[in-house]
C-alpha cells in the first residue's frame, strides 16, 4: 500500500501553493511540518481532489487518484482543518450522516459510531448540538468522522488544535495504534503531538518539500536534543 | 453614539425598511391596478358637487346613475335573442329614452360603442362611490340623534336603569361621549381611509421593530455577552441607550412607512381633502366619539403608534433579556405574542376579559381595530372606554418597561445554570437524535431540509394559505350559463330517457304558471336543455348532465388574477423550501468533507435532487388538496367519471376520457410547471455560497416576474413560471420546453455540484 506523489503543483492566480512536490507515503504515520503558508493544507486538499492540481500526480498504488476516482475516496478519511458541520445536528446524527456519505452500511456503522464517540470522549455529549459545542469539541467530532470506515489513507490537517493536554494524549496513542497498517498524514505545529508517533517527518516551505528523514534522523541530522529544537534549528537554515 | 451608528445606521435595518416599505406600495397598487382613470374622474366629479348641500348633491348624482344604467339596458336588449325577454327590455328602453331610442343608435346620439360603455362603467363606478359617501353624510346626524334617543330609550326599561349599575352607567357614558351634532363636510376621503383600515402597514411596522429589538442580542449570538456585561458601560448605561435608540428607531420606522404609506396614497388619489374637516366626515369613523379635524387624528395617531411601538419593543426586549438561552428567549417572545394576537383577534365583545384585547400589545399594532370600535368596558362597575384605557396604560407600563429593562441589564448574569426547560428538553432530544440516527441518506436529506432548515413552517404556512387564507375563484362565465348551470345541478348525472321525462314535466309544471318574466326565461332555459337532452340520446355519447360551476372555477381563463395569486404563492413557497438545498452545505463549510468522500459528490447530488421532487410534490399536494376543498364547498361536487364532453367548453374535443382525468392532467400539468420551477431553484441554489442569498436570488428571478404578472405588468412574462402554473394559459409547446429545461436544469445543477472546487 502506497500514495505516491509526483511533481504536483499548484498556484492560486501568481501565488505558488505548491510546487513541483514529490513523495512516496507508505503505511505509518507521516508528519508534515512546516509554517503558516507552507502548502501544507494545499497538499491535502489536491490528494482529496477538493482542488484542482496544475500538474503532476497521485497514485494509489500505482492509479491515479483521479482514475480511481469513488473507489479511491472509499479508503480515504480527512479531517480538513475547516470546522465545519451541520450546527443543528447532534455530533451522534452527523457522524451517521457522514458514514451515509461514506456509504457505510447502517449495521456497520452504528457500532464504530459509538465507539468512535468513546475514543474521542464525546459519549456524554453525543446527543447535544454540534453548534453548542467548543472548538475542542469540534475537533473531536471532525476527527471521529474522519476515522468512521477504518480508512486504509487518514488525512488529518492540524487533529490536535484546540484539544487540552489530555485530550492530545489519548487521541496521540489511539493514531499510534491505528497506524500500523494504515498511511497517516498529519500537519501540524506542535511538533510534540507528533515527536513520539511519527514515523517519518517532511519539512515543507513556500510550496516546497525541503527535508524528508526518519524522525531519528530528523532530529539528530542537525544536531537538535528534540523534534521542536531540530523543526526550528532546520526551519532557520532554510 | 457608536451603538446609535451600529444599530441605526444598519445596512440591514435600511435594507429591511426599504423592503417593508416596497411591499406596502406594491400591494397598494396591486389593490388598485383595475381602478383606471377612477381616481381623477372622482376627483372632477367631486368638484362639481362639494359646494351643493348633501341632499341636493344625493339626488342629482341618483340621477346622473339612473341614467347610466338605462344606457346598460339598451346594450341588454341589443344582445337578447328571446322575443319575450327583448320585448320588456325595448319597454324598459322606451321609458328611458323615448319611442325614438332606435333612431338615436343609429343617429349616434346614443353612443353604444366599446369605449362609450367603458366611460359608463367608470362613471357609474363614481357616482356610486360618492353616493356612499353622501349616504353617511346624510345618515350620520340621525345616527346621533339616535344614540341620544337610545340613551333615553333604554334608561326607561327596567333592566337597566338600576342606579350604579354597570348598565345605566354604560348608557349614561355613551350618551355623553358622542356629540349631539358635528359639522360634516364632502371631501376625497379616500387617503385617510386607506391610511387607518390599513391593517398591513401596522404588522411591517410590527417586524421592524422586532427586527431592531433583536439587534440588542447582537452579543449575545456572537459570544461577546460577558466581555460587554463585564465592561463599565455594559450594564444599566448601554441599556439607558438602548432604549433610546429603540424610539429613534420606531420614530424612523412609522415615519417611512406609514408617512410613505400616507405620502403615496394622496400621490395615488389626487390629496387627502380638506385637514380642517372633522373626522367625522368619513364613513370609517362612525363609532369615533371625538370630535377633531383631520389633521389632530393624524397627529395623534403617529405619535401613538410611534408610543405604542416603542412600548412593544420594550416589552419584547425585556422578554430577551429575562431568558438566558437564546432561542428560549426567542421561543418566549414568540409565545407571548402570540398569545396576545389570540387575544386581541379572538375575544368576543360580550366576553367578561374582553379587556385584555385593549390591554394587548396588539392594540398598539392594529391600532384602527380599537380607534374605529368604541366599546366601554366594565371595570368594577365603571364604563371605561376600550381605546382611551389602551392609551392611559401606555405612560405606566412605559416606565414600568424602562426599569425592567434597566434592572435586568445590570443583574442578569451572561452565566447561569442550565435551564430545567433545557435540560427536559436535552433527554426529548436522546431518542429522537438515536431515531435520526437511523435513517439512510434520503431520509438524512429530507430531515436536514424539512427540519434543520425549517421546511416545516414553510409547509405549514402553505397548508395555512391554501385552507384559511385562499378565496374561491369566480367561474369564468364565458364557459357556461349560469342559470342553465342552476336547472343541471338539480338533475345531475348520466342523461337517460329518464332525464327527457324529468325535463318535460319541469316544462309542463312552469307552462301551467301565470306568464312572468322569471318563467319565461326558466321555459326558454328547460328548452334549450331538453334540446341537448335530446342530441346526446340521439347520438348515445354517454354525456352526462353536469354542474359545470366548479370546472370553469377551477380551469377558467378569466381567471388570471386568481391563478397569479397562487402561482406567486407556490413559487414563493418552493424558493424558501429549496434554495438552501445545495448553499446550505457550503454556508456550513461542508464541501471539503462531502467532496473528500465516496457518495458526496454523485449520489448526494441524486438524493438532494429527490428530496426536492419530493417536496415539490408536498407542496402541490397541499395546494391542491386546499383548492379542491375550497370549489368544492364553494360550488358543489365534482362529477368525476361524467365524459369529458359533457362539460360544453370541452365539447369539441376529441379524447374518450372523463371530467376527472381532464382535472388530474391539468393538476398534473401545474406540478409540471411547479418541478421546472424548482430545477431553476436547485441550479441558482448550486450557485450561492449562503442560503439566504440564494434565496433572495430565487425570489429576484422568479417570484419577482410572477409578482408583477401578478400586477398586471407583462415585461417578464416571458421569464415567469405564472403561465405554466395556471395550464390553460399555457401551450403544448411550452411544456415540451419545460420538460426539457428541467432536465436541462437537473444537469446543469450536477455540473455545478461536481466542479465546485474549494477556493
Amino acid at each position: 500500500m502506497q500514495l505516491a506523489i509526483n511533481h504536483l503543483s499548484k498556484a492560486y492566480g501568481t501565488k505558488t501553493a505548491l510546487d513541483d512536490f514529490s513523495y512516496t507515503f507508505s503505511p505509518g504515520v507521516t508528519a508534515i511540518l512546516g509554517p503558516n503558508g507552507a502548502g501544507k493544507t494545499t497538499l491535502m486538499n489536491l490528494i482529496t481532489d477538493c482542488v484542482k492540481r496544475q500538474s503532476g500526480e497521485i497514485l494509489y498504488n500505482g492509479t491515479d487518484v483521479l482514475t480511481l476516482g469513488k473507489a479511491f475516496r472509499k479508503v480515504l478519511g480527512f479531517m480538513p482543518q475547516s470546522q465545519g458541520m451541520y450546527e443543528q445536528m447532534t455530533a451522534y446524527n452527523f457522524l451517521c450522516y457522514m458514514a451515509e456519505i461514506k456509504g457505510l452500511k447502517k449495521k456497520d456503522a452504528l457500532p464504530q459510531i459509538r465507539e468512535l464517540l468513546a475514543v474521542v470522549n464525546l459519549e456524554g455529549a453525543a446527543h447535544r448540538k454540534v453548534g453548542g459545542f467548543s472548538g475542542g469539541m469540534r475537533q473531536r467530532v471532525m476527527l471521529a468522522q474522519a476515522m468512521l470506515g477504518q480508512p486504509e489513507v487518514l488525512l488529518l490537517d492540524e487533529p490536535t488544535a484546540g484539544l487540552d493536554p489530555e485530550e492530545r494524549v489519548r487521541l496521540r496513542g489511539y493514531i499510534e495504534d491505528l497506524a500500523k497498517d494504515k498511511i497517516v498524514l498529519i500537519t501540524t505545529h506542535i511538533t510534540s503531538d507528533v515527536e513520539t508517533i511519527a514515523d517519518e517527518i517532511l519539512l515543507m516551505e513556500h510550496g516546497n518539500l525541503h527535508f524528508a528523514a526518519n524522525r531519528d534522523e530528523f532530529v539528530s541530522g542537525c544536531g537538535a536534543a528534540d523534534l521542536e529544537d531540530a523543526y526550528l534549528r532546520r526551519l532557520h537554515a532554510l | 453614539m457608536r451603538e446609535t451608528k451600529r444599530i441605526l445606521l444598519s445596512p440591514k435595518l435600511w435594507g429591511l425598511l426599504a423592503l417593508l416599505l416596497a411591499f406596502n406600495l406594491v400591494l397598494l397598487v396591486a389593490q388598485d391596478i383595475h381602478m383606471d382613470g377612477f381616481y381623477p374622474a372622482y376627483r372632477k366629479e367631486l368638484q362639481t358637487i362639494s359646494d351643493l348641500p348633501f341632499a341636493d348633491a344625493q339626488a342629482q348624482e341618483t340621477a346622473e346613475l339612473e341614467r347610466l344604467q338605462a344606457v346598460g339596458t339598451l346594450r341588454l336588449w341589443q344582445s337578447e335573442e328571446n322575443g319575450e325577454l327583448k320585448s320588456m327590455l325595448r319597454e324598459a328602453c322606451i321609458q328611458s329614452f323615448g319611442a325614438d331610442f332606435e333612431s338615436k343608435i343609429e343617429s349616434g346620439a346614443i353612443d353604444l360603442s366599446e369605449d362609450a360603455l367603458h366611460e359608463n362603467y367608470l362613471r357609474r363606478d363614481v357616482l356610486q362611490a360618492l353616493l356612499d359617501q353622501l349616504a353617511h353624510l346624510q345618515e350620520y346626524p340621525a345616527y346621533l340623534q339616535q344614540v341620544q334617543a337610545n340613551s333615553k330609550q333604554m334608561a326607561a326599561l327596567s333592566i337597566f336603569n338600576k342606579p350604579n349599575s354597570f348598565s345605566s352607567r354604560n348608557i349614561e357614558k355613551t350618551a355623553a361621549d358622542f356629540p349631539a351634532t358635528v359639522d360634516l363636510q364632502l371631501d376625497n376621503d379616500f387617503a385617510v381611509t386607506m391610511l387607518v383600515t390599513d391593517q398591513l402597514g401596522g404588522y411591517t411596522l410590527l417586524i421592524f421593530t422586532l427586527f431592531l429589538t433583536l439587534q440588542f442580542l447582537d452579543e449575545r449570538k456572537r459570544g461577546l455577552w460577558s466581555l460587554v456585561h463585564g465592561s463599565a458601560e455594559g450594564r444599566s448605561r448601554l441599556a439607558r441607550k438602548r432604549a433610546g435608540i429603540l424610539l429613534l428607531g420606531v420614530t424612523l420606522g412609522t415615519l417611512v412607512l406609514l408617512g410613505g404609506k400616507l405620502l403615496f396614497g394622496m400621490i395615488q388619489y389626487g390629496g387627502i381633502g380638506s385637514l380642517n374637516r372633522n373626522v367625522q366626515s368619513i364613513a370609517v369613523f362612525s363609532d369615533f366619539p371625538w370630535v377633531m379635524p383631520v389633521w389632530a387624528f393624524l397627529l395623534g395617531y403617529f405619535l401613538l403608534k410611534v408610543l405604542g411601538m416603542w412600548l412593544v419593543g420594550m416589552a419584547v426586549w425585556a422578554i430577551l433579556q429575562a431568558v438566558n438561552h437564546l432561542p428560549l428567549a426567542l421561543g418566549a417572545a414568540c409565545i407571548v405574542l402570540a398569545s396576545e394576537y389570540a387575544l386581541f383577534r379572538f375575544v368576543p365583545d360580550s366576553y367578561t376579559i374582553v379587556f385584555l384585547r385593549y390591554v394587548n400589545l396588539f392594540a398598539l399594532v392594529d391600532v384602527p381595530q380599537i380607534a374605529l370600535h368604541y366599546l366601554n368596558l366594565n371595570l368594577f362597575g365603571w364604563p371605561v372606554q376600550g381605546f382611551l384605557l389602551a392609551i392611559g396604560l401606555i405612560p405606566p407600563l412605559l416606565a414600568a418597561l424602562f426599569a425592567a429593562n434597566l434592572l435586568l441589564a445590570a443583574k442578569k448574569k451572561p452565566v447561569s445554570r442550565q435551564n430545567s426547560l433545557l435540560s427536559w428538553f436535552d433527554r426529548l432530544r436522546v431518542p429522537f437524535s438515536k431515531a435520526v440516527g437511523r435513517l439512510r441518506l434520503f431520509g438524512m436529506e429530507l430531515y436536514k431540509i424539512f427540519w434543520l432548515q425549517k421546511g416545516i413552517l414553510v409547509l405549514l404556512l402553505v397548508a395555512l394559505f391554501s385552507f384559511v387564507s385562499m378565496d374561491a375563484p369566480q367561474p369564468d362565465q364565458e364557459l357556461y350559463d349560469t342559470e342553465l348551470a342552476g336547472l343541471s345541478a338539480s338533475m345531475q348525472g348520466p342523461i337517460t330517457e329518464e332525464t327527457l321525462r324529468l325535463i318535460d314535466s319541469k316544462i309542463e309544471e312552469y307552462s301551467a304558471w301565470a306568464p312572468s318574466e322569471t318563467v319565461l326565461r326558466q321555459l326558454g332555459l328547460l328548452q334549450q336543455m331538453r334540446e341537448k337532452v335530446t342530441q346526446s340520446l340521439d347520438a348515445k355519447d354517454g354525456l352526462w348532465l353536469i354542474d359545470p360551476t366548479p370546472y370553469a372555477a377551477l380551469m377558467g381563463q378569466n381567471n388570471g388574477r386568481y391563478q397569479r395569486q397562487n402561482a406567486v404563492v407556490l413559487l414563493l413557497a418552493l424558493a424558501l423550501l429549496l434554495s438552501g438545498t445545495f448553499a446550505a452545505e457550503r454556508q456550513d463549510r461542508m464541501q471539503q468533507l462531502l467532496r473528500g468522500s465516496p457518495h458526496g459528490r454523485t449520489r448526494l447530488w441524486g438524493k438532494k435532487i429527490g428530496v426536492a421532487l419530493l417536496l415539490t410534490v408536498v407542496v402541490w399536494l397541499i395546494f391542491e388538496a386546499g383548492e379542491l376543498t375550497l370549489l368544492h364547498k364553494t360550488y358543489g361536487a365534482f362529477t368525476l367519471s361524467a365524459p369529458l364532453q359533457s362539460f360544453d367548453a370541452f365539447a369539441a374535443l376529441p379524447y374518450h376520457t372523463t371530467l376527472g382525468v381532464a382535472i388530474a392532467v391539468y393538476l398534473l400539468l401545474r406540478l409540471l410547471a411547479l418541478c421546472a420551477a424548482a430545477g431553476v431553484i436547485l441550479t441558482l441554489s448550486a450557485l450561492c455560497k449562503q442560503t439566504n442569498a440564494a434565496i433572495l436570488l430565487n425570489c429576484a428571478v422568479l417570484v419577482l416576474p410572477a409578482c408583477l404578472s401578478y400586477m398586471n405588468i407583462n415585461a417578464l412574462d416571458f421569464l415567469s413560471f405564472v403561465k405554466p402554473l395556471s395550464p390553460l394559459e399555457a401551450s403544448a409547446t411550452g411544456y415540451i420546453s419545460i420538460v426539457v429545461s428541467c432536465i436541462f436544469l437537473c444537469v446543469l445543477s450536477n455540473r455545478i455540484w461536481k466542479m465546485q472546487k474549494i477556493s
